[in-house]
């Protein structure tokens, strides 16, 4: 066991714990119902004993009626139990799912990109749900099945010591060779979890890009090595299934030794003539069938509830980490701001012992339109992270018109830029939907402006439903550059005060590209402008060009400048030429 | 188990998009229990023996009420104890063998299966690939096969044990006292019933509880994916509530669906129990007129508890065989597919020998879009001549090769491929015509051979594979590699960068000696350099190669014999470099994007 298992459990009772009175009743209803459960057999075995021994109507009725108002009761509690536990563990698990996700709204960049959003969203989705399954299956059978087995040792033992006694000593015995069977089939599992593997990989690959393989006549080729794959993916397949299944088998084999023994045992007793009846035998071997089944349960169960744990302390990591917290509170007036951006001796590092921007002091007038350069890894986007706020600097200010941006609200101080990255993202939703991103509120008129201006009015015209197209699985329906344009388009409709392109128009062929160019020319005119590109012949005609390297920015001016300058924007240029 | 379970989980986002096929269909899928047929009878009927082999307990125990204690033959109780424990041990004998039989059954079936429905993908057309989509296409071939094999193998081994062990059961209560097992056949209509009933109104239950997964799923991934925007554009707090209400929708349905759900067993509990006091009522009676002796009346009592036992398990196995089914279906909507026959005949031509490539006026238009992505295309090509092709971001480009290769077929217009003076004889031989280079280069698992041999059946010697990889400018870097030709490739060759993956791709289409070969913004990766020596090689050795080349660059293509100006999937240039320069304002709008003017 991991040593966070104590602890996370106290958290989870806790959280649970908040539904007091419901956490009562459950408690309640399921004494109640394991109470009616071990009751029944004490009446059927009287009853028998009853048919047998007395042959009387009179002492007969009032056991039947007896029964039948256990049976109706247990009913009802079997229906309205796994009805409070569900909203228990439904309400927790909303409740968890809503908090860890608000808490992942308010998490630093820095923690998001580190985790990876695949990880992330495993969290939110498949760990919360494991936990539930979980946590019904532990209120189900774990809790119901525990108290069984402790009522009904104890009704065993009312009724005969020895017999108890017998039925608790070899019990365990099927626990050990379910244990023992587990753990050899493990290791089959896993050689088969590895061909499917091997075969999912294939699959993969194969149906990517069948295509290609349709194109040069391949099919049979991989039909061939597939037939081997799934041969071997089989052959390990069954081993695992056959090995795992012969579980059962055996547990009931244990089982069934036991209910021989305890026939021995009680017709014995009978002979004997001690007090046991042939009533209390039939008792006794109900309840062999009946406790045996809570203790397989409950085996299954622990490892379920290991599991469980684990998915609750991934969430509660989350909500353990630290929330950025606002570091000032200035409104930035999107009337009077000017676009003026100062970095004065920016230091910024992803990881403490390898800095990347070591020293940045660089000021942009208002109103002119920089563009970025430089190889993969020097620090492009980082100075959008930088500027956007996603991250903070480690040493160092950044101001906008003199204030320094800490200063301002987070959301107030975004408010101003409009921002474009390569990696587009789409909202599923109607076209309509996610250019008015920015403002929900936008008329159909302003949102086919902007598409326009974006040059994307042509592609939405071409679908299916122009502006009412629903895109869903992020947009892939549509092209890399396709979704460009849509992000595009989405900061035209907002037209804020200073614009942020990341290599917003790397999928865009040059010529659509030279259009949107213009548009934004008109767009940003007195307003500020970032332009990350890889195509220089795009940015030739910025105010300010900086060329980085490692982090540092190792020549910056007009293109002629640097043309004239000669150095490594000179050489890049001749490159793409 | 959580494997298991984790399978289910994104197995279940697929199935809500699930078209229903009639039950009727998954009879097709039966075929697949051919060469397993012993294994598939045999698997139930050692079950069926372990059942039987419960079945005889109560009788013993009946015997030994009625005749053993009473006349107290403590030597015949030991002996029956004894019986018992041989009955427990053949029991597992026979139980292990018929999960042995179940486990290579339900394995072989869903290994034949596999097999096939990976055949059947890899002949469909192009259409029918977009439509299914490639994604859900491997989670019927991973996710589903696994659940059918699950839901065979469970089915052969428990769900056929239940109905032997309930009919045993009525039986042999049937031999003790006719009248009695009136009341137990009675339950187990009515418990049927209440099960067949209940997963009936339960499945749209299930189905829509599917499909709110899927959304707080899909709700989940869309929001992590765009945090940086949703962040810029300060619309965190209408994410979360988005969020809260999906949330809170999905909690509500779960309850919903939990009030019906957990009625089953309660109901079940019920029945079996009520049917338990009018069998212990209706045998006192018969004990009291002589028709009954007490151990028979013990041994009733057993069979209904081993009834009970067995059905609700049969219960819970519906639930899960239910998901099978679903699978099944989707399987075999893959199966119902119609097939590309790379065989069948086409109609032959005959052309003048030079000529390789006609169009007339093609139009194509994608099977579910409103407007066509291209049309009015016309042009021919001689053979050995080389056709540029340029056009903007949806301009028609990818669709144009996709026709090329026969991937779809024109809507309307003629586009004839021509070799030899005619047109080909099936799609394959079509295909053998023409070598692509595809725009995204991915290799396959495997070799640096492997993957230049794809699709070559016949042997070819390692002095041609060499010099394919010199034209394509290769030959450099994979005489660098250990093993060199035997260098191991990763999946999708992720262990090449992407010039030495896009010159791979290269080498491995030249290798096919085909008279067409289509550069599709092939050398994109390449710098300048390495991309004009590729060329002057492929001219060189390559002369009568009817080359496609289609580029973002024009000065790409500035060697091309006919250049084809695409805009918005209309033809809207033809010539050569210098001719659309003076006449197209188009290409020279894309040229002078690329290239600052000269003066």
């Amino acid at each position: 066991m991991r040593p966070f298992t104590p602890f996370i459990l106290k958290r989870l009772i806790k959280d649970m714990a908040h539904q007091k009175l419901l956490v009562l009743l459950a408690f309640l209803m399921t004494l109640a119902q394991v109470g009616l459960t071990i009751y029944l057999p004490v009446l059927i075995g009287r009853a028998v004993d009853v048919v047998i021994k007395v042959k009387a109507d009179y002492l007969l009725f009032p056991l039947l009626e007896q029964m039948g108002l256990v049976i109706a009761l247990n009913t009802l509690i079997q229906w309205v139990n796994p009805l409070i536990y569900n909203q228990l563990i439904y309400r927790y698990s909303q409740d968890l799912r809503n908090r860890v996700m608000e808490k992942v709204h308010q998490l630093p960049l820095s923690y998001l990109d580190k985790k990876g959003s695949g990880d992330l969203i495993s969290r939110l989705t498949t760990d919360v749900e494991q936990l539930n399954n979980g946590l019904l299956m532990i209120f189900n059978q774990f809790f119901v099945g525990l108290l069984t087995i402790i009522a009904t040792i104890l009704t065993m033992a009312e009724i005969d010591w020895g017999m108890m006694l017998v039925v608790l000593i070899l019990t365990p015995c099927s626990l050990l060779l379910a244990r023992f069977i587990a753990k050899k089939s493990y290791r089959l599992f896993k050689k088969q979890t590895q061909a499917r593997g091997v075969q999912t990989q294939l699959i993969e690959e194969s149906l990517t890009q069948e295509s290609l393989l349709q194109v040069f006549n391949a099919q049979e080729q991989f039909q061939d090595e597939f037939k081997t794959t799934n041969e071997i993916y089989a052959s390990d397949s069954q081993a695992a299934i056959f090995y795992s299944s012969t579980v059962n088998p055996s547990t009931r084999f244990v089982n069934a030794l036991i209910y021989a023994v305890v026939t021995g045992f009680g017709a014995f007793r009978i002979l004997n003539g001690a007090t046991f009846t042939v009533g209390q035998l039939v008792t006794f071997l109900n309840y062999v069938n009946q406790y045996t089944k809570p203790f397989n349960d409950i085996s299954s169960v622990l490892s379920e509830l290991q599991s469980a744990l684990a998915c609750a302390d991934r969430l509660y990591r989350i909500l353990d980490e630290k929330a950025i917290s606002e570091t000032g509170f200035k409104q930035v007036s999107a009337l009077e701001v000017k676009g003026e951006i100062f970095f004065d001796g920016v230091q910024f590092a992803y990881e403490k012992d390898h800095p990347l921007i070591q020293h940045l002091t660089l000021r942009v007038p208002a109103g002119s339109k920089v563009a970025i350069v430089g190889p993969t890894g020097a620090g492009k986007s980082t100075l959008i992270n930088l500027l956007m706020r996603f991250y903070p600097v480690d040493k160092g200010q950044i101001f906008l018109d003199g204030v320094s941006i800490t200063d301002y609200t987070r959301d107030s101080y975004r408010k101003q830029f409009g921002m474009v990255l390569q990696e587009t993202w789409i909202k599923e939703g109607t076209i309509h939907e996610n250019i008015a991103y920015a403002r929900p509120s936008a008329s159909k008129k302003e949102v086919i402006q902007a598409a326009k201006a974006a040059n994307a009015d042509f592609f939405i015209k071409q679908l299916p439903q122009g502006y009412d197209t629903y895109l869903q699985d992020a947009g892939e329906s549509l092209s890399q550059g396709q979704r460009q344009l849509l992000a595009i388009a989405r900061v035209f409709l907002a037209i804020p005060k200073i614009l942020i392109l990341d290599e917003a128009t790397s999928s865009i062929d040059t010529r659509t590209e030279a259009l949107i160019q213009q548009a934004f020319h008109k767009l940003m005119l007195g307003r500020t402008s970032f332009i990350i590109a890889h195509r220089l012949s795009t940015i030739q005609n910025a105010d300010l060009i900086l060329l980085m390297v490692d982090g540092d920015i190792v020549e910056q001016g007009t293109h002629d400048e640097l043309m004239q300058q000669e150095g490594i924007y000179y050489q890049m240029q001749q490159i793409q030429e | 188990m959580s494997e298991f379970k984790k399978c289910r989980k994104v197995f279940s986002r697929k199935a809500s998009i699930s078209i229903c096929v009639t039950i009727e269909g998954m009879k097709d899928l039966l075929v697949y229990f051919r060469g397993y047929k012993k294994e598939t009878f045999l698997g139930p009927l050692f079950k069926l023996l372990e059942a039987s082999f419960e079945l005889l307990v109560p009788l013993l125990i009946a015997h030994m009420v009625d005749e053993l204690i009473p006349h107290k033959q403590s030597s015949s109780i030991l002996g029956l104890v004894g019986l018992l424990m041989g009955l427990a041990l053949l029991g597992v004998v026979v139980a292990v063998i018929a999960q042995y039989f179940s486990s290579k059954a339900a394995v072989g079936f869903t290994r034949q299966l596999t097999k096939d429905l990976y055949d059947k993908v890899l002949r469909l057309p192009k259409s029918s690939r977009d439509e299914l989509t490639t994604s859900s296409l491997i989670t019927r071939l991973t996710l589903d096969t696994y659940q059918i094999q699950t839901g065979i193998n469970q089915f052969l081994r428990l769900f056929l044990r239940a109905p032997i062990i309930v009919f045993g059961s009525i039986l042999m209560a049937f031999t003790i006292s006719p009248l009695i097992t009136l009341w137990f056949l009675g339950m187990v209509i009515v418990l049927t019933l209440i099960i067949v009933l209940m997963s009936r109104m339960l499945e749209p239950f299930y189905a829509r509880t599917r499909v709110l997964t899927d959304q707080v799923v899909h709700l989940t991934r869309q929001q992590l994916q765009g945090m940086r925007v949703i962040r810029a554009f300060l619309q965190t707090k209408r994410e979360l509530s988005f969020f809260y209400k999906t949330s809170q929708e999905y909690k509500n349905w779960q309850i919903q669906t939990g009030i019906w759900s957990s009625l089953i067993s309660p109901l079940t509990f019920l029945v079996v129990n009520g049917t338990l006091i009018m069998v212990i009522w209706q045998g006192q009676r018969a004990i009291q007129i002589g028709q009954l002796s007490q151990g028979m009346l013990v041994a009733l009592i057993n069979y209904l508890l081993q009834i009970l036992t067995e059905l609700l398990k049969l219960a819970m196995l519906v639930t899960s065989l239910n998901q099978s089914f679903i699978s099944a279906r989707r399987i075999q909507q893959v199966f119902a597919q119609d097939e590309e026959d790379i065989d069948a005949p086409l109609e032959i031509k005959d052309y003048p020998s030079q000529q390789a490539l006609l169009l007339r006026d093609v139009c194509f238009t994608y099977p579910q879009a409103a407007s066509p992505a291209l049309q009015g295309l016309s042009l021919t090509l001689k053979t050995g001549q080389t056709l540029g092709m340029i056009g903007g971001t949806g301009s028609g480009k990818s669709t144009f090769v996709q026709l090329l290769l026969h991937l779809y077929p024109t809507s309307h217009g003629q586009l004839s491929v021509i070799y030899d003076g005619r047109t080909p004889s099936s799609l394959k031989e079509w295909r053998s015509w023409v070598s692509l280079v595809p725009q995204k280069a991915t290799l396959f698992r495997g070799t640096i051979r492997s993957n230049l041999l794809l699709g070559r059946r016949e042997t070819v010697s390692d002095e041609e594979l060499w010099k394919a990889l010199r034209i394509a400018q290769a030959a450099d870097f994979v005489a660098e590699k250990t093993g060199q030709l035997d260098h191991p490739v990763e999946n999708f060759g992720r262990n090449f960068s992407g010039g030495q993956r896009q010159r791979l791709t290269i080498a491995r289409a030249i290798l096919r000696r085909s008279p067409f070969l289509i550069l599709d913004d092939a050398t994109s990766a390449l710098d300048y350099l390495t991309e004009a020596r590729l060329f002057s090689a492929i001219h060189k050795e390559l002369a009568k190669t009817t080359l496609i080349v289609i580029s973002q660059r024009t000065n790409s293509l500035k060697q091309a014999d006919q250049i084809l100006v695409l805009d918005k999937g209309i033809q809207v240039g033809l010539g050569s470099h210098e001719e659309l320069l003076a006449q197209s304002s188009i290409y020279q709008e894309i040229h002078y994007s690329q290239h600052k003017k000269e003066d």
